[in-house]
C-alpha cells in the first residue's frame, strides 16, 4: 500500500487546492459585492430617508392650505383687523419654501417620471410667478378683497393636483420600497446560495480531510504492526543465536572431555618405552588429534566472538618471551618448506605489557604460518615495533616472498571460509577461519589488521594492537608456602568419566601423590568429611553434584574442612565459569585435557608446592590452557620459552636414551649419525651429490630410524622428506634437501649439547637464549 | 444711611444691570421679534418670554462651518452663534431639554447635552448671505454633520429645524 497524499479522480493535491482556492473566489466575490451594495444602500438611505417626496409633497400642500386659511381669515371681517399682514408674507414665504423643497428633493429619480408631478411642479411654479408681486404689498392684498378672492380661487384650483402629487409621491415611495425589498430579496436568495455552496465545498473538504486521517491511522496501524513483526522476528533471532551460542558452549564441552581421554592416553602412551616406528605412529596420531582440536578451538572462537561473549584475559605478558615462543615454533615450519624466516622485536618495546598472551600468539601464528603456507620460496620476516602514530600502540609486520594478491583477494581475505583459489585450498589446508579470528581479535585489541599485497611479488600483513604497558608480576605472585614439593600429598578427585579418571590416576601417581576416587560431588563431600584430604580435585559437569555446588557445599561446611584447597578441573573456557568458580570459593583451575604443568602451577597457585622456575610469559594466576592454541600452531606442546630445543628434540625420548644407555654407546651412537665422514647425514649428502637415487632412499630411511630412536624430531622429518622423494616420486633431490639435511643435523647436535650441559647443572632460571 | 445716599444707591443699582442690556434693547421698529424664547429661562424682557431680534442674534459671537446636508446639493457655509451662547443669554442654565418649534409649527426637541457636544449654531446666514423665508430663514439650527458619522442620522436631522420661531426651554 503506498503511503501518499489522497488524490480522487487522479488530481494531485495541488490541483485540488487550486480548484478549491478558485471555487472560494467566484463564490465570495459576489457575496462581498452584494454586502458592499447593500451597506451603500443602506448609507444613501440613512442620508437621505428624512425627506421623502411623500413628506415634501404633503407639506406642500398642506402650506397651501394654509395660506388660503390665512387669506380666508383676512376676509373675515372679524378677524380683518388682526391680520398681521407679516404674518401673511410670512405665510407666503414659507409656502415657497415647500415649493423650492418638493423640486429640489434628493429622491427626484423617483417621481420625475410621473405626470403628476411635472404637473403640479408647472402649476405651483405659474402661482408663485403669480403670486409673487401681490404678497410683496400683503397690506393691499388684505385691503382689496377682489384680489383676495382671485388669489383663493387659484389657490383652490390647485387643490386638486397637489393631491394628486402627493398620491403619486407616496406611491413613489411605496414602489421603491417595494423595490428595495425586491432587492433585498434576491440578495438574500443570492446570499443563500452562495452560502449553500461553500457549505458544500467545506464539507467536501472535511469529506476528504475525514478520510485522510482514516487512511493515516490505517498505515500507522500497519506499521505499528510491522514494527511488532520485526521486533519478535529479532526476538526469534536473537533466542536462536543465544541457543546457538549455548549449543557450541555444550558442544565445546561434549567434544572437549573425550578429547582429554584421548590426548591424555596417547600422552601417557608417549611415556611408556615403545620402538621408534611405534614412536612414529604415536606421534602421528597426535599430531591428528591436536590437529582436531586446533580446528575445533577455531569454531569455538569464531562462534564466541559472534555470540558476542568473547573476552581477553588480560595480564602482564613478557613481549619477548612471547616472540621467542613463536620464533620457535615457526621456525621449524619455516626451515621445512626451505624459508627462512626472521623474528625481529625493536629495542624500545616495553618488556612487560598488559594482553591476553593467548591470543596475542594466536594472531601472530595466524599470520605466519600464512605467510609460511602461502611462499614457495624466499623469506617470511616477522617484526614487532613500537606504533609511532599511537599512544601504547604496537604494530606487528609480517612479510613474506609468496605468492601475492591481487585486488580483488585482498579485499575478500578477511571473509569467513575464503581462501585464495580452490586449488590452493586443497593444498595448503587451514580452517579458514583464522583470518577472521585473528582480525576480530586484533580489533579487541584496540587494533586492526590491514594488508597490502602484489601478485608474484610478496605479502605484508600489518597488525595495530594496543598494547598498555605493565608492570611484571610480583615475586609474591609466584611463592607459595614452605610446603615442600617432594612430599606426597592426599587428593581426593572426583570425576564422572572414566577415561579420564584412569587417565587422572596415571598423572597423580607418575607425581608421586596419593589419590582418591569418587564419581560425583556428593561422594566427594562424603568422604572428605570421612578422613582428610590435602587437595580435592573436582571435575565442574558431574552428575548429582557438579563442582560449583560442590565447592559451595564444602566451603558452607564448619571446622578446617572447609578451608580444603579446591582445584577445579573443567573444559569450560568462557570467562564467566572462572569469575562464578572464584566466587564460589574454587582456589585453583587446571583445565582439560590436564597436563602435568597445569596441575603443578595450580598447586602452586594454592601453596601446596614450591614454585618451580616458571616461564615468564605465563601467569600463574591464569594457569594458560595449552590446548587452546589453534590449528595454524604446530602440533608440539608448548615448548621452553627460550629455547627451540623442543623443535629438534624430544625431550622425554632423549633423556630416555641417556638414562638407558651408558654414555660411551651414546657417544658411539651420536657419532655414527652425525661425524663426517661417515656418519649418516654425510653419506646422505653424498648421495644426493651424486645424484645416486637408490642410495639416498636407503641412506634418509636409515638416518630417519636412528633419529626416530633418539628423538631427534626435525631430523626424522627431513629424512623422511627424502626418503619419500627417492622412493615414491622422480622429483629431483637437489643442492636445497642436501642443505636443509646438512644444517638441521647442526642445529640437532648444538641442541644436544645443549641438553647435555641443562642435564649436567641443576635447572636455573635461565631465560636468555 | 441717608435717604438721598439710599435713592442714589438704588438708581445706581438700577440702572447698573440696565447697562449691559442696552445692548440688548429692542429695536423698537420691529415689532416681531426674529427669535422669541419662552419657559425655564432667567431673564425674560417681553412678559413671560424673552425676544431677540436680529440685531441682538448678531451681537452675539459667530461662528461658521462648512457641511453638506441633505437639504442641499452641496456643502453650504453655516454662520451663526452657538445655541449654547443663546441660553447662556437667557440664563437657561438648568435647561435639560430645548424644544425647537418652527414658522410652519414643526417641532423638534433638542436634548441640552447636544449643545454641550457638538457646535450647534443658529445659522443667520448661508454663504454669507442673510436667509430668505422661503429658502428656509431667517434662522436655521444646524448641526455640523461632516464633523462625525453619528450626525446623520435621522435624530439629528430632525433637530436641524430650519425656519426658527420659538424656543421653549425645559
Amino acid at each position: 500500500m503506498k503511503p501518499g497524499p489522497p488524490n480522487p479522480g487522479g488530481w494531485s493535491g495541488r490541483r485540488w487546492a487550486m480548484a478549491l482556492a478558485l471555487l472560494l473566489l467566484v463564490t465570495l466575490t459576489p457575496l462581498l459585492w452584494i454586502q458592499w451594495q447593500q451597506y451603500r444602500m443602506l448609507a444613501d438611505l440613512a442620508v437621505h430617508q428624512v425627506d421623502s417626496p411623500m413628506w415634501q409633497a404633503y407639506q406642500l400642500e398642506r402650506e397651501a392650505m394654509r395660506l388660503r386659511h390665512s387669506l380666508q381669515d383676512a376676509a373675515n371681517p372679524a378677524t380683518t383687523a388682526a391680520t398681521d399682514p407679516l404674518a401673511l408674507s410670512e405665510r407666503y414665504e414659507v409656502f415657497l419654501s415647500r415649493v423650492d423643497l418638493m423640486i429640489n428633493i434628493p429622491r427626484q429619480d423617483l417621481l420625475s417620471s410621473s405626470t403628476e408631478f411635472h404637473n403640479g411642479v408647472a402649476l405651483v411654479k405659474d402661482f408663485e410667478r403669480y403670486a409673487d408681486p401681490i404678497f410683496a404689498k400683503p397690506q393691499q392684498l388684505i385691503a382689496d378683497s377682489a384680489l383676495r378672492a382671485q388669489v383663493m380661487d387659484r389657490l383652490q384650483a390647485m387643490d386638486a393636483p397637489l393631491s394628486e402629487l402627493t398620491r403619486k409621491a407616496n406611491q413613489a415611495v411605496s414602489r421603491f420600497v417595494d423595490q428595495r425589498n425586491q432587492q433585498l430579496r434576491e440578495q438574500a436568495m443570492l446570499v443563500w446560495i452562495l452560502a449553500s455552496i461553500q457549505i458544500a465545498i467545506m464539507l467536501l473538504f472535511v469529506g476528504m480531510l475525514v478520510r485522510h486521517i482514516r487512511r493515516q491511522q490505517r498505515q500507522y496501524a500497519e506499521l505499528a504492526s510491522l514494527n511488532q513483526e520485526l521486533a519478535s522476528a529479532r526476538d526469534l533471532a536473537e533466542a536462536a543465536n543465544h541457543g546457538k551460542s549455548v549449543f557450541l558452549a555444550n558442544m565445546s564441552h561434549e567434544i572437549r572431555t573425550p578429547f582429554q581421554g584421548l590426548l591424555g592416553m596417547l600422552n601417557v602412551l608417549d611415556d611408556a618405552t615403545l620402538t621408534g616406528q611405534q614412536r612414529d605412529y604415536l606421534q602421528t596420531a597426535r599430531d591428528s588429534a591436536l590437529h582436531l582440536l586446533g580446528v575445533l578451538n577455531d569454531i569455538l572462537d569464531v562462534s564466541t566472538m559472534e555470540s558476542g561473549t568473547l573476552k581477553l584475559s588480560t595480564a602482564p605478558v613478557h613481549l619477548p618471551g612471547v616472540m621467542q615462543e613463536v620464533d620457535g615454533l615457526m621456525q621449524v615450519a619455516a626451515r621445512d618448506k626451505g624459508l627462512s624466516l626472521r623474528m625481529g622485536a625493536a629495542g624500545d618495546l616495553p618488556e612487560w605489557v598488559s594482553a591476553d598472551a593467548t591470543r596475542l600468539r594466536q594472531i601472530m601464528f595466524n599470520l605466519i604460518n600464512n605467510a609460511i603456507k602461502f611462499t614457495e620460496r624466499g623469506s617470511i620476516s616477522a617484526e614487532l615495533a613500537r606504533d609511532p602514530q599511537a599512544a601504547n600502540g604496537v604494530v606487528f609486520t609480517v612479510r613474506d616472498t609468496g605468492l601475492g594478491m591481487d585486488a580483488t583477494t585482498q579485499q575478500q581475505l578477511f571473509n569467513r571460509f575464503y581462501q585464495a583459489d580452490s586449488s590452493l585450498r586443497r593444498r595448503v589446508g587451514g580452517s579458514g577461519l583464522g583470518l577472521e579470528i585473528s582480525r576480530n581479535l586484533a580489533r579487541m585489541m584496540g587494533g586492526d589488521i590491514a594488508v597490502h599485497s602484489s601478485p608474484g611479488v610478496g605479502s605484508v600483513f600489518t597488525v595495530k594492537l594496543h598494547l598498555p604497558p605493565a608492570a611484571p608480576p610480583g615475586e609474591d605472585a609466584t611463592l607459595g608456602t614452605e610446603a615442600n614439593a617432594a612430599r606426597p600429598l592426599r587428593i581426593l578427585v572426583a570425576e564422572d568419566h572414566p577415561i579420564n579418571l584412569k587417565y587422572m590416576g596415571i598423572l597423580l601417581k607418575r607425581m608421586g601423590h596419593e589419590a582418591t576416587f569418587c564419581g560425583n560431588g556428593q561422594e566427594a563431600l562424603a568422604l572428605l568429611q570421612s578422613r582428610p584430604f590435602d587437595l580435592l580435585l573436582l571435575d565442574y559437569h558431574m552428575p548429582v553434584l557438579d563442582g560449583l555446588a560442590a565447592t559451595e557445599a564444602i566451603r558452607a561446611l564448619e571446622g578446617p574442612l572447609s578451608q580444603v584447597k579446591i582445584i577445579l578441573v573443567t573444559a569450560d573456557v568462557v570467562n564467566d565459569t572462572r569469575q562464578r568458580a572464584h566466587d564460589a570459593g574454587v582456589d585453583a583451575f587446571a583445565s582439560k585435557p590436564l597436563q602435568i604443568e597445569d596441575l603443578q602451577k595450580a598447586m602452586v597457585h594454592c601453596g601446596l608446592m614450591d614454585p618451580e622456575p616458571v616461564a615468564a610469559s605465563e601467569d600463574p594466576d591464569f594457569p594458560h590452557n595449552h590446548f587452546l592454541f589453534s590449528s595454524y600452531e604446530l602440533t608440539v606442546p608448548l615448548p621452553d620459552a627460550d629455547q627451540p630445543i623442543n623443535a629438534l628434540i624430544d625431550a622425554e625420548c632423549f633423556h630416555q636414551m641417556v638414562d638407558m644407555m651408558p654414555a660411551a654407546s651414546l657417544d658411539g651412537m651420536l657419532r655414527s649419525v652425525f661425524d663426517a665422514p661417515d656418519g649418516n647425514v654425510h653419506v646422505l649428502a653424498r648421495c644426493i651429490e651424486a645424484g645416486d637415487r637408490a642410495g639416498v632412499g636407503f641412506n634418509a630411511h636409515k638416518l630417519k630410524g636412528a633419529a626416530m630412536l633418539m628423538g631427534f624430531r626435525a631430523l626424522v622429518v627431513s629424512s623422511a622428506q627424502i626418503e619419500h622423494l627417492a622412493t615414491h616420486t622422480q622429483d629431483p633431490i637437489g643442492r636445497a634437501q642436501r642443505d636443509d639435511i646438512l644444517h638441521e643435523a647442526a642445529l640437532t647436535q648444538k641442541a644436544i649439547q645443549r641438553f647435555k650441559r641443562s642435564a649436567q647443572h641443576p635447572p636455573a632460571a635461565d631465560l636468555a637464549a | 444711611m441717608k435717604h438721598r445716599d439710599r435713592l442714589l444707591l438704588a438708581g445706581a443699582l438700577l440702572c447698573g444691570p440696565l447697562l449691559p442690556m442696552t445692548a440688548l434693547a429692542l429695536d423698537a421698529t420691529q415689532s416681531r421679534p426674529a427669535l422669541r424664547v419662552i419657559g425655564n429661562i432667567g431673564t425674560k424682557n417681553a412678559g413671560e418670554a424673552f425676544h431677540f431680534d436680529m440685531k441682538m442674534i448678531e451681537a452675539l459671537p459667530q461662528h461658521s462651518f462648512t457641511t453638506s446636508t441633505p437639504w442641499f446639493p452641496k456643502p453650504m457655509k453655516f454662520t451663526g452663534p452657538l445655541l449654547s451662547d443663546v441660553l447662556a443669554t437667557v440664563k437657561a442654565s438648568k435647561a435639560t431639554r430645548i424644544k425647537a418649534i418652527a414658522i410652519n409649527d414643526y417641532q423638534a426637541s433638542i436634548p441640552m447635552s447636544d449643545t454641550v457636544k457638538y457646535p450647534v449654531i443658529v445659522a443667520l446666514l448661508i454663504d454669507g448671505k442673510a436667509i430668505p423665508v422661503r429658502e428656509k430663514g431667517p434662522l436655521f439650527v444646524v448641526y455640523p454633520f461632516d464633523s462625525s458619522a453619528e450626525l446623520r442620522s435621522s435624530v439629528y436631522y430632525e433637530r436641524s429645524v430650519w425656519q426658527l420661531k420659538t424656543l421653549e426651554i425645559q
